[in-house]
Parts: structure tokens; sequence; C-alpha cells
């Protein structure tokens, strides 16, 4: 699993881990049941405090792309698969929408917009992060 | 005369398959024409103290010595010859003995050497012995000892010398990571599935009967099995699994254990290669595995990566998605590089 995190980025550091990890997802590299190694094992790798790793695991449980179990660390839910899956669509629309003109930024609005307010799964909600 | 260059294969072949089984069916033959009786109870099996506690009909030793002269032999020298040419194949290159097929059959060589001269000798002492079944295995197991060294030796040196050439892999390309960027990578490395469950299913049952030993009151026996249990645990523990992580602090490799732990600086590594490991063909198996001028954490046969420390020394880690790691690797020995020596 590769992590990549950019100190002079617009974005949070939280949410470029959160990405990173999302990216591994959807190219399969990262899949169904397997264990994200511990927060305290990647925040001294990227020279990053242990929330803001936490806080990139939380926002991919709401996600419900990940699992955080107390005692076992953070799985991958089955929700990857299907990640993977739309992943081929997706990158049509993205060509599709290349070829008319329309650049991933506004894509992404138009997705944004369509999609319901609340759209993140929490079926795991209930269950408290790791530490 | 002339002196042709030894074959390499054929000198495996012999040292590795023909003379271990010659010399068991030599060994089983001197044990038959010694037994007066082959289904006279004898003894098989010492405690430590080498008083017999095991007896069985005489011909067990003659066939037990065949079966293991016989089977070893040819089990190691097909699983050596196929995995030489599996390297060759993917090399390229003509199949040829590679350094460690030629340890592979001396170890044949001399573990055949110490049963068959330990089996002999305990029928020899049984037959001849005032006190027949229940003479010692004490003395037996040195003559074997002092057979298997000599046999391994003279097995190791018949085979011409294998002049091992420095692996070179693919070279990595550095991960395109900018000044203000950082990197980790992760990965787990574990050994394939059917030998993972083997070892972890030896490890739960020798503890498992230790425990069911020691409660039934077996004594000594259950707490030696118990304690072997522990040492498989530990063994499965350190050596199965490894956490292969890539970041500015250079590459570390850490057993789910905790320990062994091992660290390669950055600033102490001259060149990162991805290369494609033959477990018994260049390392002789797998685990730990020291070579010379290399050291391996090998798990299994595939894609590992390759670190050159600036001493010239190798270090080898089997690892799956090696060419990312690799090039991670690679671009903070890069930045390191460009740094400079910080002291």
């Amino acid at each position: 699993m590769l992590i990549r995190i950019d100190s002079h980025a617009d974005a949070p550091l939280f949410a470029q881990i959160a990405a990173s990890v999302r990216a591994e997802i959807a190219a399969g590299r990262l899949g169904t049941g397997e264990r994200l190694p511990s927060a305290k094992q990647i925040a001294p790798s990227l020279g990053v405090n242990l929330h803001t790793v936490l806080h990139a695991y939380q926002q991919l449980r709401d996600e419900g792309l990940i699992e955080l179990r107390r005692g076992r660390g953070a799985i991958v839910t089955d929700a990857a698969t299907r990640v993977v899956e739309l992943r081929a669509e997706l990158a049509d629309l993205v060509a599709r929408a290349a070829a008319a003109g329309i650049g991933p930024e506004t894509l992404a609005a138009l997705i944004a917009d369509l999609a319901p307010a609340s759209t993140a799964p929490a079926p795991h909600a209930p269950e408290r992060p790791t530490p | 005369m002339t002196r042709h260059p030894a074959d390499p294969r054929r000198r495996f072949l012999i040292v590795a398959l023909l003379a271990p089984i010659a010399l068991a069916l030599v060994a089983a033959v001197v044990q038959l024409v010694m037994l007066p009786n082959p289904d006279a109870t004898v003894a098989v099996h010492w405690d430590f103290s080498g008083t017999p506690d095991g007896f069985g009909p005489a011909w067990s030793f003659p066939v037990l010595t065949v079966a293991l002269g016989v089977g070893l032999p040819a089990l190691l020298s097909g699983t050596a010859l196929a995995s030489d040419r599996a390297a060759a194949r993917r090399e390229g290159r003509p199949t040829a003995p590679t350094a460690n097929s030629r340890f592979v059959a001396a170890m044949v060589l001399a573990t055949v050497a110490f049963l068959s001269v330990l089996s002999t000798v305990l029928v020899a002492a049984q037959v001849t012995g005032p006190g027949q079944a229940t003479a010692g295995a004490g003395l037996p197991l040195l003559a074997a000892a002092v057979a298997a060294l000599a046999c391994g030796l003279a097995g190791w040196w018949v085979q011409p010398r294998v002049t091992a050439s420095p692996v070179e892999g693919e070279a990595a390309h550095a991960l395109d990571l900018r000044d203000e960027e950082t990197a980790v990578w992760v990965r787990t490395a574990t050994m394939s599935r059917l030998p993972l469950a083997l070892l972890v299913g030896a490890a739960l049952f020798t503890v498992a009967l230790g425990v069911a030993l020691v409660a039934t009151g077996a004594g000594a026996g259950g707490w030696i099995t118990l304690a072997s249990g522990a040492v498989v645990t530990l063994l499965v523990a350190t050596g199965t699994a490894y956490r292969v992580v890539v970041d500015n602090r250079g590459l570390t490799v850490r057993a789910f254990a905790g320990v062994p732990r091992w660290h390669l600086d950055p600033g102490g590594i001259r060149a990162v290669e991805v290369v494609f490991v033959n477990p018994t063909g260049e390392f002789g198996g797998w685990g730990w595995r020291w070579t010379p001028g290399r050291f391996g954490v090998i798990t299994r046969a595939g894609e590992a990566i390759q670190v050159t420390r600036t001493s010239g020394r190798q270090f080898v880690v089997t690892v799956d998605d090696a060419e990312t790691g690799a090039a991670v690797l690679q671009a903070v020995v890069d930045r390191a590089r460009q740094a400079g020596p910080r002291e």
C-alpha cells in the first residue's frame, strides 16, 4: 500500500491519506479483507500526528470502505470489490466527459450534485475506532 | 590424459542421487546378511539416556534404510533440479546446477550416510553384542555423525565450484516524489498459503499434544513436547510473515513477532532493483538466508526487492508489488543522495 502526502497541497493531510488508501482500493491493490497498517505504524513514517492518520481511517470508515475494530485494526470491507467494478465504468465516463470538453472538476461536481445529501453509508457507525 | 572440466550436472546426479541410493542399498544388504532372523524383536527406539524404550521387528531396519535412502535423494534432487530448470528458463540460459544445488546434493549424501551407518551399526551391535536387544545408541550415533561429515564434505568437493555471479535485476525507477512530498509503502510478505497452513498446524498440534501429555501426567515426555511446540510457535511467529516498510528512513523488514527486524538506511544504499527469486536455487530454501555477499528474507518464489549496500553486500526481501516498493525506496535514496551526508 502506497500513501503519499504533500505538505504544500491545499487538501488537509488526513484527506490526502484517505485519498491514497481510496486510490489503492480502487486500483485493486488493496482488496476486501486486507488489513491496513496500524495508524501507529504509518504516522511516524509520514512524519504526521497519530490523530491525522486516525482521522483519515475514520473518514474511510464513514465511507464504508474499511471497518475499524478494536484489537483487529482496519480491515477493508467488501465495498472494495464493488468500487473496483465501478471503476471501469467511471473511467469510461471520464473519457466521454473529456471528449465532450468537460473537465474532471466539473464532472465531480456534477456527480456530487446528483447524489442525495447524505450518501455516506454507515453500517458500522456504532463501532468505535481503534486507538 | 587430458582432464575434461567436470560436468556439474552429472556430478550433481552422482552425489545427490546415485551415491546415496547405492549407499543405502549396500547398508540394507549388509543388515540383511547380519540378521539371523529378520522377524526377531530388536530395539528400534532409545530414550535420552540411551536405554532402549521401543522394540520392533528386525526387518524394520533394512526397510527404513532403503525407504529413506531412496526417497530422500529422489525427492530432494528432483526439487533442486526442477528449481534450477525453472530459473534457467526464466533467465534464458542453459540449465546448470546453482551454488545451492551443490549444497543440497552434499546434504542429501550426508543425511543418507548418517541414516545408513546408524542403522547398520545398530543392527551390528544388537546381533554381536552380549546384551543383544539392550544395546545403547551412543556409539552408533557418533559413528554415523562422523560418516555423515565425511560423506558431506566429499560430496561437496567432488562437485565443481559454481561461480556465483552477482545477481542483476531490473533497476528501480524512482517514484516521482516532489521535494515537499512524503511517501510510505507498506506491504505484508507471507509464505504462500499451503506451507503456512502446514506450519501453523504443526505448531498448534505440537502445543496441543504437549498440553494433553502434561495434563495426563506423562512427565518429561509431555514437557519436551510442549517445549518443542513453543519452539515451533516461535519459529512460525518470527519466520513466516513480515511487514515490509519503505519510508524516508529507508527499508525496514520486521517479523510479525516484532523481532527480528532489519533496517537499511537510505544513505547506505547504492542500488535498488527488482529481482525474481528462486528460493532453493539461489538461497537454498526459505527463511533467513545467507549466501556469500547476499542475505535474503525469503518467504516464497517470485518478485523481490534487492538492495545493494554501499559495501557491495546485497539484501533481498520477497514481497508482492516489489516494483512500487523499489520505486519509493529509489526515490528516498535519490533524495538522501541530493541532500548529501547530513553530519
